[in-house]
């Protein structure tokens, strides 16, 4: 769900950036009695780290600060401990390249973690390729990125693979036939709609009304009329938590209590807030759910929460994933040789990560189970069926 | 119908804010763009003085937990007030510049409102509770939202208000006689600064009390809630014909529910709804340039 237009929060401070250099280089460079004879072994790691959209970029830096830390305090990879070389791309397409060059010089380097933006990864996508320098994405969402090199993976689900997932659970497991479905006007509504839309096809449903909004829009009344006018089963919603909550409050405020879907971007607290009461009983997805009791999740969750003093976001969570298949890759291949490492990258099945269990398709996409969660009581309760 | 029902409520609330844009056009002849940013600071402040507990600058401090009634009061005197201050220090020293300055430092005052509001509260919507008012009101067949009902009562009652003011009263004459020739005005013994001032907190009221209703309605406020309602009203002002209040608030009856029938009747219409609307008041003021209320401005030589 990661486009420019994401981005709306956190304005970072040089203090947080430099509080956070400084922590990670203590971290990882302090114990290096654990290592091996050959020295660390570096991780690559770009993303957009300063300006306006930095927070997703440091949030997945929590998440691998956190990872690598747990691997070398357990004896590290191959008998050697993991270091970070952190790249800024500050959020700009034309620093793809250049750091994708610096990344591939490094020889040390076995992969490369990280990505705020899709663009940035495609712009240096063809260096990290000619080099053979694999990647574990974690917050890159574009369809342009499936399939589009051997080298690139990713622990996030594309949008298109959620909305098709909502789908399923939707006509399978709440039984549901006719749909109306609400999103927003750019890549990320749209992604997520038209694989909603052809997976509730497919199952045999219909799609009664489709229709756009801009972010930004408040008044839906007339919008939730034409919604409701054939009425559906249910309402799918792919959109943020701002427009998302004011549908939920006017669908209720029309009278009816038809039951109401919605995709990531309404799996935020603040949706709970915006909605009050109408929350209740909506169901949403998203990749990761700190409120998840998997023995995975609940114990990486009380880590994160010991080491910063706040629960973890999705973004974190699943950098740390990806630092976890790039350690075992590297176990499994037995070296730091890109082309090995590469391959058990592929190779991997059913990982079981704190974000369920991670395998990857032939296009380098995540394959695996969305965590879908019902609002209840103003808590999102991570659904078990 | 129901689109028309569905578009009153917040066509009322454009109407509010549009009356305060035409107002300060009357008088000083300049586009107070800040106007988005009183309505915000309105329904923002009476959003925190209703709180137990507030975060400032992501400080948590307590609130001050006003009751509802207080609370609204305290949103009207903050819109006030800033309108007034703004005033004072923006506009009035350049009483005689350009009229194109005083409209980039509207620009850049609504721009700097906004950031501090962002700065204060944050970039995220905060939840305002709706209030509780029970079902809907079924008339003819139309379904009609007690909020709905409330909002536009309101608005209208206040508008009904501020043209009686302006109508009958000592300082509305003067208002008048100040939007009529500033010059001429002064030569006649009014004080026209503070005949501007006045006019500046009234219409600050007026966008205050907006933005308060559109919070309620919307359940939400936030730093930048103003932008588009502001840039709404200002279009709502001009197809009502700006300078007059009844146009204004009209216009904006009119924009709110064109919007609603975009959404409904045009197929992908919710997506453009904006561009719709906006397009309509187009093609009604190709046909009356004046605005719908308004009167052809002579230039006199």
């Amino acid at each position: 769900m990661l486009s420019k237009r994401t981005a709306k929060l956190a304005v970072v401070t040089g203090v947080a950036l430099l509080a956070l250099s400084a922590c990670s280089s203590g971290g990882s460079g302090g114990n290096g009695d654990g290592g091996g004879a050959e020295g660390a072994i570096p991780l690559g790691y770009t993303a957009t780290l300063s300006g306006d959209f930095a927070s997703y970029g440091l949030e997945m830096r929590e998440g691998i600060d956190l990872a690598i830390e747990e691997i070398n305090a357990d004896g590290g990879v191959l008998d050697r401990d993991l270091t970070l070389e952190g790249v800024d791309d500050e959020g700009k397409p034309a620093n793809g390249p250049v750091i994708a060059q610096e990344f591939c010089d490094n020889a040390e380097i076995p992969v490369v973690l990280g990505f705020s933006f899709s663009s940035v990864a495609l712009s240096g996508l063809p260096i990290y390729t000619q080099c053979g320098l694999p990647i574990i994405a974690s917050a890159v969402t574009s369809p342009e990125l499936s399939g589009a090199s051997d080298i690139f993976f990713r622990t996030v689900f594309t949008d298109a693979y959620q909305g098709a997932e909502a789908a399923k659970f939707i006509s399978e497991n709440r039984g549901v036939k006719k749909v109306a479905v609400l999103y927003q006007q750019d890549d990320y509504g749209k992604g997520v709609a038209d694989a909603f839309t052809e997976g509730i096809e497919k199952a045999g449903g219909t799609v009664t009304s489709s229709q756009a909004y801009q972010l930004g829009t408040v008044n839906f009344a007339s919008t939730v009329d034409t919604a409701l006018k054939d009425d559906p089963d249910a309402v799918f919603i792919g959109g943020f938590y701002t427009e998302a909550g004011k549908i939920v409050n006017q669908v209720r405020d029309a009278g009816s209590d038809v039951p109401i879907f919605a995709s990531d971007g309404a799996a935020s607290p603040l949706f709970i807030e915006l909605a009050g009461a109408n929350a209740e009983g909506v169901e949403v997805y998203s990749a990761f759910s700190a409120s998840d009791d998997s023995p995975e999740a609940a114990a990486f969750v009380e880590a994160f929460t010991k080491k910063y003093d706040k629960e973890p976001s999705s973004w974190a969570a699943l950098a740390y994933d990806a630092t976890y298949i790039a350690a075992q890759a590297m176990e499994t291949a037995g070296s730091t040789d890109r082309a090995a490492v590469t391959k058990a990258i592929a190779a991997t099945k059913g990982f079981p990560g704190v974000s369920g269990e991670i395998s990857f398709d032939d296009q380098g996409n995540r394959v695996g189970n969305l965590t879908f969660q019902r609002i209840e009581d103003g808590a999102f309760v991570v659904i078990k069926e | 119908m129901q689109e028309i029902i569905n578009g009153l409520a917040v066509g009322g609330i454009y109407g509010l804010l549009a009356v305060a844009f035409s107002v300060v056009y009357g008088v000083l002849g300049m586009v107070n763009f800040a106007f988005g940013e009183i309505f915000m600071f309105g329904a923002v402040g009476a959003l925190v003085a209703g709180q137990t507990n507030i975060l400032i600058a992501d400080a948590s401090i307590d609130g001050p937990a006003l009751p509802a009634w207080a609370a609204i009061m305290f949103g009207l005197i903050v819109g006030s007030l800033i309108g007034w201050l703004i005033e004072r220090i923006a506009y009035r020293p350049l009483r005689n510049a350009p009229i194109l300055s005083m409209l980039i430092t509207a620009i850049a005052v609504s721009m700097l409102l906004r950031a501090v509001a962002t700065f204060l509260f944050g970039a995220a919507q905060l939840p305002v509770p709706r209030p509780e008012l029970g079902e809907a009101l079924n008339i003819f067949g139309a379904r009609v939202q007690r909020i709905d009902v409330i909002v536009l009562a309101v608005a209208v009652a206040v508008t009904l208000a501020f043209w009686a003011v302006i109508r009958f009263t000592p300082i509305g004459r003067a208002i008048r006689a100040t939007a009529e020739n500033k010059d001429a005005a002064r030569l006649m013994g009014i004080g026209v600064d503070r005949v501007i001032s006045t006019t500046f907190v009234l219409g600050s009221a007026l966008a205050a009390v907006a933005g308060l209703l559109y919070s309620q309605r919307y359940g939400f406020a936030a730093a930048t809630m103003g932008f588009l309602p502001g840039l709404k009203a200002l279009v709502a002002a001009v197809l009502g014909g700006i300078g007059s209040i009844p146009g204004a608030f009209v216009g904006g009856l009119v924009l709110g529910v064109s919007e609603e029938l975009a959404a409904s009747y045009v197929p992908q219409g919710s997506a453009y709804r904006d561009v719709i609307a906006f397009g309509i008041l187009v093609i009604i003021l190709w046909l009356r340039p004046q605005g719908l209320l308004g009167r052809r401005e002579v230039q006199k030589v």
